[in-house]
């Protein structure tokens, strides 16, 4: 069943070079085959006869940009779901989250911003929202939620916030009653769940490439959540990214990472927080 | 009477004419036959001659400039092939690293460029040689083709050469960016000489090629490629035209050499450059030279002998023309065939004209017979003989006319016999149609009543298949019935099963995303641990180091020990030396007392004496004053070594406290050196257990990726499956709405009420 073509080892370098350079993501060796499958799906959907056939349409066809941004959309992986690592949204709703808003008292700031740095299909992004109202004195701030990822189709996804039952698995039944409703799918047969208006209001989606060399267009972030998407880069390219992150931080702004993603991180006036199970940065005040 | 002997004499051919199909048939064969040939032959000699010397010339120039196109096509790709690959992205990307000085990425990047080479004339074979210079003229890619169609070589770095000072490198290096080098087409050069092939033959070549320049406008060198020139010049002497060898074919350049010259090939590459022999088309055709000098697209054919095509050729869209491609024929050959044609025509039309009149005659002559047999047999039945038969002469329709009047007068005969049968007969048969005619309207409850007569057995044997019928119409409605239902309850069935499986493969590429993102987790997680493992190792290294430095101290601590205990020892072998110079000083100091007690006695005995002894008196005196002073420095003495016993004694005790702490200090490093000892088997361990972790966690990262391969797999056909679900749930409701077809189009048959 399976008559796809093997990638040649120079069919390999070249499109590897080629991702990293447009979006920063490294296919090493033990996901070349990721990329095989990927790569077969769309030149097949061009019915064209090899690699290095559709490599060549998307680097010199009148078409390829478009053509390179569906097959972005097959390359990334958009595994995530609400409330996805549970000591990171414990840290945040019982340390972090009393912290900032006792310091904003003090200072008399009742705005709020959250990144979801590559949010995907948006889950993220919601749950960060939840998590926020849920905070017993949340009401008086005003918050957004900004999420970026650099998949177009996600972000669509993402807008609409809409979702199957297993999507929401991890989504304590409270708040699926009192965010969600559900619903019968577009095509009538399925049940799905729709985010209601408040939360949907609270967040903004947009493009964004992490690796791009433009500086990011987002304000100072109060909390930035990157989670599982560093696993994805070269050990040189997540250093840059996470300095980058850290420079988006207000002062006293906090960074989530998930977990064993970076390890001995130096940069001045940012320090590490120790809370169980997490990995969190913090910006000292200047 | 002579009159109209003669006039009827004159008469008689158009008479018999008149009378007689057979003469009107031949006739009118003939005029058929005659007159389109007159008009179609006239036509055609007035103009077939015109129309075919027109022909040739336009076939002759469509043909030229065809093939000069197909040059001109095949040089302007080679142009716009060396513009690409001086744009390629190998070509960019080694000009990139080359600016960064990245000689690994640069040595990697000449290697894409050597395979962009390869695939490139694998693709478009016309070129025999592409190769990159850099800026100073050393060949850095270079792919050989020896000959067309073989296999691309690219040639090892050893044996590259550097070309700096040909002219080829030296005019492209001068060229802005966007601007061409095309060179002339000239003879290939090997080591000076004009190279000669295995086959005798030369190797004629044109060269394109670009400057790189990058966008701060730094020169990197050029792309270079040598093109076959063979392939657009060989196939021109071997065509239709240059092969008959009435017609000639050149390809000659600006100066009018020959580089092709399909009459006589000894007078090709005469150029100076080239082969030198001074032959040109311009002295050998003057009568077209200016022509063919002209660098128009023309046909030449004011000469009353020759049609003269002239084309000009370019070696790139935009190029100036670098010659032309001549073909020169003869009007003799290009309008033989005309003159054949015509000589042809004229023996058919005399042919078709013999052949009409025999065919006319052959076919009148038994068409004739036949017909008088029939009147003469019609006119014996007119006088009441009914019996009289026309004889049948041919096997056209006349003949088969002939037969059926015969047959025709038979049943006349018989008819006139039977006619009251047939009355009757046809009243049981009206009787038996009106009987079955309900089932027409699909009444099946129909039944014919059977007699006695010849209707009777239709009757009965009509029954029997109403009954049949009824059966059939029966078994179809009840099985229709049935396999509707169970097609309906399939399909709900197959419905719920397609849901399913479309869940079930969302589900599926859901659960593999996430598998992939764990084996990307897990695969970091290796990463860290095989860090750790490295970190490990120099804690290891560190604890090993201490080690030996807290060994060497031990070590210095205890060689100053032993130093400062001999120390002590001589410093108190000073002391007691000391104690013996005190006694020393003692007995001096005793000596001075007695000598000053002799002084006295001396004095005494001196003023005894009296003025005698008064000089022994102060010899006395001088004593007295000598043993005084000796006993003061011998007090001073004595205080002094008091002072060196007292400090020689304390000096001792300090070092006797010091090799104390020089003692516990070394017990003190030989405890740390066992703590270090102790951390170094810790760390080895815990250097272990990350290396054991690493290997796990190494073994799982494999395994999840075997795990998320799988998955991908099962994804790719669970869609499937959940595709073919669907399609059969569509089939199977196709067969439904079939078989409700099937029972609807039979309910309307009406059967009887009972069973």
């Amino acid at each position: 069943m399976n008559n796809r073509p093997n990638l040649s080892e120079v069919e390999y370098l070249n499109w590897r070079e080629v991702v990293h350079d447009r979006c920063g993501i490294y296919f090493t060796p033990s996901r070349r085959h990721f990329l095989e499958s990927r790569l077969w799906e769309r030149l097949q959907h061009r019915k064209l006869k090899s690699y290095t056939e559709y490599y060549h349409f998307v680097l010199y066809n009148s078409d390829g940009d478009h053509e390179w941004g569906q097959l972005l959309d097959l390359l990334l992986n958009n595994e995530s779901s609400f409330f996805r690592h549970t000591p990171s949204f414990t840290a945040l709703t019982e340390h972090v989250l009393p912290d900032l808003m006792q310091k904003k008292r003090l200072l008399g700031i009742n705005t709020f911003s959250i990144w979801s740095a590559g949010c995907a299909n948006g889950q993220e992004a919601y749950s960060l929202a939840i998590a926020f109202l849920e905070t017993a004195v949340s009401r008086q701030y005003q918050l957004t939620v900004w999420g970026t990822d650099i998949s177009q189709r996600s972000l669509q996804t993402a807008k609409k916030g809409i979702y199957k039952p297993y999507d929401i698995r991890n989504m304590p039944p409270p708040y699926l009653q009192k965010y969600m409703c559900s619903t019968k799918a577009a095509n009538g047969r399925r049940m799905v769940y729709q985010l209601n208006d408040t939360i949907q209001k609270l967040t903004q989606f947009s493009a964004l490439n992490l690796t791009a060399p433009e500086r990011y267009s987002l304000p100072q972030q109060d909390v930035i959540f990157c989670q599982n998407v560093l696993i994805y880069f070269q050990p040189a390219d997540r250093k840059t990214i996470v300095e980058r992150l850290c420079d988006h931080l207000a002062p006293n702004g906090y960074l989530f990472l998930a977990p064993a993603e970076m390890i001995r991180l130096k940069i001045p006036d940012i320090r590490q927080v120790k809370l169980e199970e997490t990995l969190i940065y913090q910006r000292e005040r200047r | 009477m002579d009159e109209k002997t003669g006039l009827g004499k004159l008469l008689a051919p158009i008479e018999w004419l008149r009378s007689h199909i057979a003469a009107k048939l031949i006739f009118f064969g003939i005029l058929m036959a005659i007159i389109p040939l007159s008009i179609i032959g006239s036509f055609v000699f007035i103009n077939l001659t015109n129309r075919f010397e027109a022909n040739a010339i336009s076939s002759g120039f469509d043909s030229a400039s065809a093939d000069g196109e197909a040059i001109n096509g095949y040089l302007e790709n080679l142009q716009s092939s060396i513009a690409y690959l001086g744009k390629s992205a190998p070509m960019q990307g080694m000009v990139a690293a080359k600016n960064n000085g990245d000689e690994e990425i640069y040595a990697l990047r000449r290697e894409k460029l050597a395979q962009e080479f390869i695939a490139f004339s694998q693709e478009n074979p016309f070129f025999t040689q592409l190769r990159y210079l850099d800026e100073t003229g050393q060949e850095i890619v270079r792919v050989d083709i020896k000959l067309v169609g073989e296999e691309p070589i690219i040639v090892p770095q050893e044996q590259l050469q550097n070309k700096a000072g040909r002219y080829y490198f030296d005019d492209t290096m001068k060229l802005n960016r966007g601007e061409m080098l095309i060179s002339p087409i000239d003879l290939n050069r090997e080591g000076g000489e004009v190279e000669i092939l295995p086959d005798g033959s030369y190797r004629p070549v044109i060269r394109y090629a670009v400057p790189i320049i990058d966008k701060n406008g730094k020169r990197h060198g050029i792309v270079l490629g040598n093109a076959f020139v063979s392939t657009f010049l060989d196939p021109l002497a071997e065509t239709e035209r240059a092969t008959d060898g009435l017609n000639k074919t050149f390809v000659i350049n600006n100066d009018g050499f020959y580089l092709k010259n399909s009459a006589e090939p000894e007078k090709e590459w005469g150029g100076s450059s080239d082969l030198d022999t001074g032959a040109t088309f311009f002295t050998d055709y003057p009568q077209y030279a200016n022509a063919a000098s002209g660098g128009q697209l023309l046909a030449v054919s004011e000469n009353i002998d020759d049609i003269v095509i002239i084309v000009p050729l370019q070696a790139g869209r935009e190029e100036e023309p670098f010659g032309a491609f001549i073909t020169i024929e003869s009007k003799d050959t290009a309008l033989a065939t005309v003159r054949a044609a015509q000589k042809v025509f004229l023996a058919v039309l005399a042919a078709t004209v013999l052949l009409s009149i025999a065919i006319a005659i052959a076919i009148s002559r038994p068409l004739t017979n036949q017909i008088n047999k029939i009147m003469e047999m019609f006119s014996m039945v007119g006088i009441g003989d009914f019996d009289a038969r026309a004889e049948v002469v041919s096997q056209d329709e006349l003949g088969d006319m002939a037969l059926s009047l015969n047959a025709m007068l038979d049943n006349t005969l018989s008819l006139i016999q039977s006619s009251e049968e047939r009355e009757q007969m046809q009243d049981s048969i009206m009787k038996l149609l009106e009987e079955i005619g309900g089932v027409a309207d699909r009444d099946l409850t129909v039944e014919a009543e059977v007699t006695a007569d010849m209707t009777g057995a239709i009757a009965d044997s009509f029954n029997i298949m109403i009954e049949q019928l009824r059966e059939i119409i029966t078994d179809v409605q009840d099985t229709t019935l049935q396999v509707s239902a169970s097609a309906n309850e399939v399909q709900a069935t197959t419905e719920h099963l397609a849901i399913g499986s479309e869940e079930q493969a969302d589900q599926i590429v859901d659960t593999s995303a996430a598998i992939d993102e764990m084996a990307v987790s897990i695969q970091q997680v290796s990463e860290n641990a095989a860090l750790s493992a490295t970190v490990g190792e120099q804690a290891i290294d560190n604890a090993r180091q201490g080690t030996k430095a807290v060994a060497a101290t031990v070590d210095s601590m205890d060689r100053i020990r032993v130093h400062v205990q001999e120390t002590a020892k001589r410093i108190k072998r000073l002391g007691e030396s000391s104690q013996e110079i005190g006694e020393i000083v003692k007995l001096i100091s005793d000596i001075a007392d007695r000598t000053s007690i002799l002084a006295l006695n001396a004095s005494i005995q001196a003023a005894m004496a009296g003025d005698a002894g008064r000089g022994f008196a102060v010899v006395a005196e001088e004593v007295e004053r000598l043993a005084e002073r000796s006993t003061g420095a011998t007090n001073q003495i004595d205080t002094l070594i008091r002072a060196i016993q007292n400090e020689t004694y304390e000096a001792v005790s300090a070092m006797e406290s010091m090799t104390d702490e020089v003692v516990a200090g070394s017990e003190l490093a030989e405890n740390a050196g066992i703590a270090l000892q102790e951390i170094e088997t810790v760390s080895s361990r815990l250097g272990e257990l990350i290396q054991s972790i690493s290997l796990a966690a190494n073994q799982q990262a494999r395994g999840s990726e075997t795990v998320a391969r799988s998955m991908n797999e099962i994804a790719e056909v669970t869609q499937q499956t959940a595709a073919g679900t669907k399609q059969a749930a569509v089939s199977i409701n196709n067969l439904s709405m079939l078989a409700d077809d099937l029972r609807n189009s039979v309910s309307t048959f009406k059967l009887p009420d009972h069973e």
